[in-house]
């Protein structure tokens, strides 16, 4: 809510669009593929060459509204974006249903793999994806912009709308659901309660 | 590893959408952000295509912008005695609209470009720059595919005091440029500003009619449904609402309160505040609706008809195109900026069969980041080729 703010590039280029309706290419050159990645991730890649042009077309027709007090162009576009997703909840679980009863991609992981910890979600993936298309939609959306855009509480709060305390009991009781799907106290699921 | 990062894992980033893609997605909008007004900025991979000969013949494209590009002051309008008035303009342009027939393919060539100061305010220059050619043809039924070709056609020096400035500088190659806020560098090569489209002509871009059925059931499922938010969100050209008949128009067109309202779905600003809506940027989008929407000649002759109502539209007679035809200019004075910068809007026609020549902003008022630009500049153009209805199949020139 700093007002003194220098805007960033993008905010410059909505503000210009606002008069120049072709500045807006820029907010698409810079953001394009980074959002057609998350829709993608959420509802596959056809649905996302599709979904991520009308995503900026929307926000094109929204950028009056964008407001640089409460954060950058960036959590916005994804905030649209989810909304874009929104309208196709059914195929967003279609989506996640397919990839549980599709085998793991790749190859296999050798033991060596798990001396850093990790562990492929490949092996947990069924499970996994199918706690993700039981999650509430609302839910799902707040895990996912913290999981698939990097987003700070306050940059989903603003994307989505919601109070930060709202965004914070959200994405608790998503990693909740998804750690019990996954065998509740399984030990190599380390848990560090940091925000992501 | 913890169930965050088992959820980037398992939803694993995709590569890349390819070039059709983002081509495909910029195409769309563009036509949105075009909005009839020409451009200003850096549409990167895209693919409007220049006129080639007209870009390649550099000095015959400067003479053609000579009388709005040279940042010579602006010239008075002068309005001759038998010059019409804007409203007996567009009411001309709005019979003869009618009359057009109609084909299978709107076809639409454009000249795009927005224009630049280089160096400093004063013994700076004006290049136009992002300025390529587009060949779009947009098939009147659903069961055709839409085609769109691009080409980039490099930046270069705006008028003849121009170039004389650029040649001074040593005719560099590139500029550097604010664009959009950002420092950018505009190339004289075609293809190689950087988010250019390519110096030949893209590959089709192209809207196939599965493209279409998909859209339309989308967009006819959530107009059906209880959704406000994702009525005003997802689906464009005037929301959920209808596009008039001819019918419907025939029977508004005597009466410009119907007209109005058949029509304004088509040419409401979504969002813009008042204090913007304004007599040049209905103009503007007017000047869209009437080149990239492949409109019946009804709904091309309503939009004439709406114009003609409109208070802050006015005629300056006589002036020529950026490529140097002769016109009639219908002019409106844009609302001030952000940056306190103030355009005009002109819309040109050809004298006679008033076709729309070109869609071109002036300065009134210079930006800022434009300070070396003069009251009188050109700041953007759309400059149209050719337009009209064919039987013709899409092919590039």
């Amino acid at each position: 809510m700093d007002q003194s703010r220098p805007p960033d590039g993008d905010v410059a280029a909505i503000v210009r669009s606002r008069r120049e309706p072709e500045a807006f290419a820029e907010v698409f050159h810079r953001h394009f593929d980074e959002i057609h990645g998350y829709i993608a991730r959420r509802l596959g890649t056809d649905a996302a060459d599709d979904l991520a042009a009308e995503t900026f077309l929307a926000a094109f027709r929204r950028r009056d509204r964008f407001d640089p007090r409460r954060g950058p162009v960036r959590p916005w576009l994804y905030g649209i974006a989810t909304n874009v997703v929104g309208l196709h909840r059914r195929a967003e679980r279609r989506h996640y249903r397919a990839l549980a009863s599709s085998p793991a991609e790749g190859p296999a992981p050798g033991h060596e793999e798990h001396v850093t910890g990790r562990v492929r979600a490949g092996e947990v993936g069924p499970d996994l994806a199918r706690a993700l298309a039981r999650l509430p939609a609302g839910d799902r959306d707040v895990l996912l912009l913290v999981a698939l855009a990097d987003l700070s509480y306050e940059e989903v709060a603003a994307a989505l709308d919601l109070k930060k305390g709202t965004v914070a009991s959200r994405l608790n009781r998503a990693r909740r659901k998804l750690r019990e799907a996954l065998g509740g106290t399984n030990p190599m699921l380390i848990t560090e309660e940091s925000p992501a | 590893m913890n169930e965050i990062d088992l959820v980037r894992d398992l939803l694993d980033r995709p590569p890349p959408p390819s070039g059709a893609v983002r081509s495909r997605a910029l195409t769309r909008l563009e036509e949105d952000m075009s909005g009839g007004r020409p451009r200003r900025l850096a549409f990167g991979p895209r693919f409007r295509l220049g006129l080639a000969g007209l870009v390649a013949a550099g000095a015959a494209a400067a003479v053609g912008v000579a009388t709005l590009g040279d940042g010579a002051p602006a010239a008075p309008p002068r309005p001759r005695a038998v010059e019409m008035d804007a409203r007996t303009v567009l009411l001309a342009a709005a019979q003869q609209a009618e009359k057009e027939p109609t084909g299978r393919y709107w076809r639409v060539q454009t000249v795009d470009g927005s224009a630049y100061h280089v160096g400093p305010a004063e013994g700076g220059y004006t290049v136009l720059g992002h300025s390529s050619h587009t060949d779009r043809w947009q098939a009147r039924s659903d069961g055709d595919r839409d085609v769109t070709y691009v080409r980039d056609l490099g930046a270069r020096p705006l008028g003849p005091r121009d170039e004389a400035a650029w040649r001074k500088a040593g005719s560099p190659k590139t500029f550097k440029v604010v664009s959009g806020g950002e420092p950018s560098v505009l190339s004289t090569v075609p293809g190689r500003t950087t988010g250019a489209a390519p110096a030949s002509w893209t590959p089709e871009i192209v809207v196939t009619p599965a493209q279409k059925r998909t859209r339309n059931a989308r967009w006819a499922k959530i107009c059906a449904g209880p959704d406000e938010r994702a009525k005003r969100l997802l689906v464009f050209k005037g929301g959920c609402r209808e596009v008039p008949s001819d019918a419907e128009l025939r029977k508004a067109a005597g009466d410009p309160g119907k007209l109005r309202r058949v029509l304004s779905p088509w040419l409401e600003l979504d969002g813009v505040p008042k204090e913007r809506d304004t007599s040049a940027l209905r103009l503007r989008r007017a000047a869209r609706l009437l080149t990239s929407e492949a409109l019946s000649p009804k709904v091309r002759a309503g939009v004439f008809r709406l114009l003609a109502d409109e208070p802050g539209v006015r005629s300056i007679g006589r002036v020529k195109d950026p490529r140097g035809r002769e016109g009639v200019a219908l002019v409106a004075r844009g609302a001030p900026a952000e940056d306190g910068s103030v355009d005009d809007y002109r819309l040109i026609l050809e004298p006679g069969t008033h076709r729309i020549l070109a869609g071109v902003d002036v300065v009134v008022r210079p930006a800022e980041a434009d300070r070396g630009m003069r009251p009188g500049t050109l700041h953007g153009q759309r400059v149209v080729l050719s337009l009209g209805w064919t039987n013709e199949t899409p092919r590039h020139p």
